[in-house]
């Protein structure tokens, strides 16, 4: 699961890798959106920390809410409000 | 690195004997711990600081079987190792890390049933850390409904602890946990030394990642998907309507502008009838000492200092409770976190985070329950800006100054029995003129101290936001309650010392009876004489009425004379110079110094040097003509157009209360902090003040 570096334009650009690599950020998804955290890179320890004390983790199912410049995400039955600011660094593998 | 170092020490049981046994209650936010600690304590909880910091706990006593124990009651932390403020300040606590505060004997965890694999990851920390410990599962009542099944069984096994199943709202299972209390904390002391084994080797560890928290989590979700399970999307779902309304960009400030606005309606309005029942009480009460006390000197202490400086601070006591009563049951809600959610990308444009928007508004019924709530900011630096620009908010205390500027300047602009209409409209923009003021003021000062003094940026958002529930009133006037006489100690012992101060300040020295003649002004000797000669002439025709009203007159010229001659007006005198470019003359003076100490005591001592006496600021008809017709040396009215834009400048930017400034002292943790607010506030009263005056003359 680490690695997983690209950008969704990259994705977009190489079209075919597997859904294993794809990773958006969740500043990125729309409401409604669903996906697994691959990663939370580590920008702004103190906040980032909360959000995982929080259970977002990876590894974990995240529903988004509400998206724009504050999102709501639902994951682990817990809802968290978020700046996108902090969300650009959570990755998430979107499913379906 | 595939293992997390996960120390687990042996509980060691000392059951300290002489004294009680400190229990801490600890859990995530909104997992009903105050809910809970009422529950258990009822109303013999104490509020206090842990010392030494800027932590607030609450302590209770608990029966618990044939033992008590103190209860200690800390703030809500996600995670006992990480985390800021507030909440690591909960975990210096809770390892005995604060100097001077013991280590818990033991710890009660709670657990929200509805949210099992969340709320287990502080329990697994607790649980390393070899405290004794209970799990209270609360909010059962709740996780029945939604049909959730817990295994007590499993989860005991896994946490080694006793699971006691809990409401704290229905108080379900309270006396199961008094119990367990009794017999796992205060009891036998072999129950928990054979429990402890490491958490790593029940950690199926199979994700190779270093981080300590996803192993946790893992954990935490197993152990939570064995004994039971989460609440359903299907549950959630309600709560996400909701909240597509509530947190709407657009919707969600509309719903909070109008929660806002019932808020402060009930403030005003429903608070105005107890504040007339203490006003009238007092009042009453300083009469019936006056008549009691033979008049002089202590009769003075007492019905002017003492009774009048209690019901000073009593008079705003409905406004605060009211205000904790609603915003604790908003809290309970779940609402707070939404209006904090919503409001965050406002006060983003100031520097500010969402959750400095509720102190803020509390601000403008009274700055020091706003500063007391500014604890659930966490940033540091946040929490201080905030605290610092609080008192610009228009508080209760300034609505007297307000209606006396309003009423006098209407008096100006449209004299006679007409121009009710206009009067009306003029003192409406002058009320809402002086409210943007505050806040604009606010906005600009947090601004600049944001980029100065506290560089820095607000905290990003992180914000959990809990499932609606009904709000317990009990809780909420338990919340009251305790906020309450949090007020009144803290507020109440410094505004009454104060109260005997200014007092004192404005009795001594005392102006001998025979001297009024020297000092006096020679149209006031004139009037002296002419109301002695009056008395004199209705004394011998027997008509008593004029005679005392006649009396009554000559007291207030004493009065006037009075309070010039003591320190304060000495000052008033003194500080003339300092003032004149803002249109204040040293009558006005004697005002703006007694009220650096409370504000709300300028308009009485403004009616006491127009020679009406204290009782004439009751009368604002009276208040508005007799301080209307104070002239300058050069004979042009005092109180002109100006004066009173500028004075009414002064007023909404100057820190003049000192108990706010005590109140911000300690919860910013040190002085210089109210140091600093006092002098910038000061300095920018007097330049706006001054811009305002010149300005305002130039066009006049």
């Amino acid at each position: 699961m680490s690695g997983s570096q690209t950008t969704p334009n990259q994705v977009n650009r190489l079209g075919g890798l597997g859904s294993q690599a794809r990773t958006v950020a969740l500043s990125e998804l729309s409401a409604g959106s669903r996906g697994v955290i691959a990663r939370i890179d580590e920008a702004d320890h103190a906040m980032l920390i909360r959000l995982k004390t929080m259970g977002m983790h990876e590894g974990r199912a995240i529903r988004v809410v509400r998206s724009g410049t504050r999102i709501i995400a639902s994951c682990g039955g817990t809802r968290i409000g978020l700046s996108a600011e902090v969300a650009k660094h959570v990755r998430v593998t979107p499913t379906a | 690195m595939t293992t997390i170092s996960l120390e687990v020490q042996q509980p060691q049981r000392k059951w300290p004997g002489r004294r009680p046994l400190r229990v801490a209650l600890i859990g995530n936010p909104n997992c009903g711990k105050t809910t809970l600690f009422n529950r258990l304590t009822g109303l013999r909880a104490k509020t206090s600081n842990f010392p030494g910091t800027t932590l607030e706990c609450r302590t209770g006593k608990v029966k618990a079987g044939e033992h008590e124990i103190d209860l200690v009651d800390l703030p809500g932390l996600y995670s006992a190792e990480f985390g800021q403020s507030e909440e690591l300040l909960a975990a210096d606590a809770l390892h005995g890390r604060i100097p001077g505060v013991d280590r818990p004997d033991a710890v009660i965890v709670i657990i929200d049933a509805t949210c099992l694999a969340r709320h287990l990851y502080l329990a697994s920390e607790v649980r390393e850390m070899g405290v004794p410990m209970i799990v209270a599962l609360n909010m059962m009542d709740e996780a029945r409904k939604h049909g959730l099944t817990i295994c007590l069984e499993t989860l005991g096994k896994e946490l080694d602890a006793t699971i006691v199943p809990v409401s704290g709202r229905t108080g379900e299972g309270i006396d199961q946990l008094r119990d367990a209390i009794a017999d796992d904390l205060a009891g036998d002391e072999t129950i928990h030394t054979q429990r402890a084994t490491a958490m790593t080797d029940r950690i199926a560890c199979t994700a190779c990642s270093s981080c300590p928290h996803t192993n946790r989590h893992t954990w935490a979700c197993g152990v939570g998907a064995a004994a039971g399970q989460d609440v359903s999307e299907e549950a959630e779902r309600r709560t996400e309507a909701v909240d597509r309304v509530l947190t709407h960009p657009i919707a969600g400030v509309g719903v909070f502008s109008v929660i806002m606005f019932a808020l402060f309606f009930l403030i005003f309005k429903a608070a105005t009838y107890p504040m007339d029942w203490i006003d009238a009480g007092f009042g009453a009460l300083g009469d019936w000492a006056g008549s009691v006390l033979p008049e002089g000197l202590i009769s003075s202490f007492i019905v002017d200092g003492l009774i009048g400086g209690v019901g000073g601070v009593l008079i705003f006591l409905p406004q605060i409770c009211i205000l904790f009563f609603v915003l604790t049951l908003l809290e309970d809600t779940g609402y707070l976190a939404r209006a904090a959610f919503v409001a965050d990308r406002i006060m983003n444009k100031v520097g500010l985070p969402g959750k400095a928007f509720i102190p803020m508004l509390s601000a403008h019924a009274c700055a020091i329950p706003a500063i007391l709530s500014t604890k659930v900011i966490e940033s540091r630096r946040d929490r201080l800006i905030t605290i610092l620009v609080i008192p610009l908010m228009t508080c209760s205390a300034r609505l007297p100054v307000y209606a006396m500027v309003a009423a006098m300047s209407g008096t100006i602009l449209y004299p006679g029995d007409g121009g009710a209409w206009e009067r009306g409209l003029l003192g409406g923009a002058l009320f809402f003129g002086a409210y943007m003021l505050g806040i604009t003021a606010a906005m600009f000062a947090s601004l600049v101290l944001g980029k100065t003094i506290l560089k820095g940026k607000p905290q990003e958002l992180v914000l959990e936001l809990p499932p609606y529930r009904w709000p317990s009133l009990r809780v909420a006037l338990l919340t009251v309650w305790d906020r309450g006489i949090v007020f009144l100690k803290q507020a109440g012992t410094v505004i009454l010392l104060l109260s005997v101060i200014i007092w004192a300040a404005m009795t001594f020295p005392q102006l001998p009876e025979e001297k009024l003649a020297d000092v006096a002004k020679p149209e006031s000797v004139a009037l002296l004489a002419q109301y002695e000669a009056e008395i004199q002439t209705a004394t011998a025709a027997g008509d008593t009425e004029t005679a005392d009203a006649a009396q009554v007159e000559i007291d207030h010229l004493y009065a006037r004379y009075a309070t010039e001659y003591s320190v304060g007006g000495r000052l008033g005198k003194l500080v003339e110079p300092v003032f004149a470019p803002l249109g204040f003359d040293w009558r006005i003076d004697i005002g703006v110094v007694a009220s650096f100490a409370a504000r709300e005591v300028v308009v009485s001592t403004l009616a006491i040097t127009a020679g009406i006496g204290e009782e004439g600021a009751e009368d604002e008809g009276l208040l508005a003509d007799t301080l209307g017709s104070m002239t300058r040396p050069d004979g042009s009215r005092l109180f002109d157009i100006p004066t009173l834009l500028s004075l009414l400048v002064f007023f909404v930017l100057a820190m003049q209360c000192l108990p706010t400034q005590a109140v911000a002292a300690r919860v910013s943790g040190s002085w210089k902090w109210a140091i600093l607010q006092f002098s910038y506030m000061t300095v920018m009263a007097y330049t706006a003040a001054f811009i305002t005056y010149q300005v305002a003359s130039a066009l006049v």
